[in-house]
């Protein structure tokens, strides 16, 4: 397109369109970014219906920030860090107004809860059953760090983020980010110990490949 | 290669055997190995963890949605801001409503509470004018009597005697 500077970033040059008002553009960032965002979100907020509400609103205020939207940020960087501004907004709101109590029951049946959720471990393969529970197990782990440690160890998986760049989402300096990842994987790594010495991480790995 | 092959593959390498001395640095360089390699197992384990941890599923109409809402926002920019506003409005939740309505309200009492206060200085400012023109109280005494005279029944029929007095 004209008038872009050479080796842009892709991202940054879809960006640029999408601020000149060619709205179809935005929806190729849509598709690239929508997975790493809900897998942010839901591993914040473990509600998966609230997850996908709130990833549609990042991409929303993505799109009515355009404005904003300087070529010299890295287009990933700017997304997660809105991200993780609104869920850290929902974290507040929720701790004003808890939500509903997983034991609530159903106003048409009290014998059923209000949400209910599949378990898997029912039904699944034996051979499944030990990759679900290993991954259940990481799930659990992540979700007793504290907010910080765990946004930082998740946007870590994300290959396109370096240190320096989670340490703009998460809005401290490089050595704070560092130290972060390090206490987070620390803590993980004796939570999960057990899986961890014996290589049952080995048989998961392969499953998932 | 875990720790028994690694001990394994330089024990058949060695070319000669070791003295006691040797022996004990090798089996404690091998130690400090071991817990070397297991915590290298435990940080690539680490690693591969998390890496492998499922995607979060997604609707299939999840982008769709997004560029609906992208979409509106984007009709919305279009709009005169006069228009905007309203569209907003209509927009709000109920209880919104409620708030802007009670604002408006409590502004309509207030600018009619000054109104009244204003008109009423205004009238009070007026009587005292006017009372500083009229005649004193002395002179509203004798209203009374003034008053009583016209209940007096209409004049009598013409008395010339009285008249003729009179004259």
């Amino acid at each position: 397109m004209a008038g872009m500077p050479p080796g842009l970033d892709p991202d940054a040059a879809l960006m640029l369109r999408v601020k000149q008002g060619d709205v179809p553009a935005f929806e190729d960032l849509v598709e690239k970014y929508k997975q790493p965002v809900i897998n942010l979100i839901y591993r914040t907020l473990p509600d998966a219906a609230e997850a996908e509400d709130l990833a549609q609103n990042v991409f929303l205020q993505a799109y009515k920030a355009a404005d904003r939207y300087r070529v010299s940020a890295k287009f990933s960087t700017w997304l997660f860090t809105i991200a993780r501004n609104l869920c850290l907004n929902e974290i507040r709101r929720r701790s004003r107004h808890p939500a509903d109590s997983l034991d609530v029951t159903h106003p048409d049946d009290d014998d059923q809860p209000l949400r209910q959720y599949e378990d898997t471990r029912l039904t699944a393969p034996p051979d499944a059953l030990l990759q679900g529970e290993l991954v259940e197990k990481v799930e659990q782990a992540l979700a007793a760090l504290p907010e910080n440690q765990r946004t930082a160890i998740l946007l870590c998986r994300e290959e396109e983020l370096s240190y320096e760049e989670i340490a703009e989402v998460l809005g401290c300096s490089l050595s704070a980010t560092k130290s972060l990842i390090h206490r987070g994987r620390e803590t993980l790594k004796q939570k999960l110990k057990p899986y961890l010495r014996t290589g049952a991480w080995r048989t998961a790995v392969a499953k998932q490949l | 290669m875990n720790s028994a092959d690694h001990n394994e593959f330089w024990n058949a390498r060695l070319p000669q055997k070791l003295s006691p001395e040797e022996e004990a640095q090798w089996q404690l360089s091998m130690a400090e190995q071991r817990d070397a390699l297991a915590q290298f197992e435990e940080e690539m384990g680490m690693n591969r963890l998390l890496q492998h941890l499922p995607d979060v599923p997604i609707s299939s109409n999840f982008t769709s949605q997004v560029m609906q809402l992208v979409e509106r926002a984007h009709q919305r920019r279009s709009r005169p801001v006069v228009l905007r506003f309203w569209a907003d409005y209509i927009a709000f939740s109920w209880g919104r409503k409620l708030a802007f309505a009670s604002v408006l309200a409590l502004v309509g009492v207030l600018s009619y509470q000054q109104y009244q206060l204003s008109a009423r200085r205004e009238l009070a400012q007026s009587v005292l004018r006017v009372s500083n023109v009229l005649p004193g109280a002395d002179v509203m005494e004798g209203f009374s009597a003034i008053e009583g005279l016209q209940r007096v029944p209409a004049a009598q029929p013409e008395e010339p005697d009285l008249m003729d007095a009179l004259q």
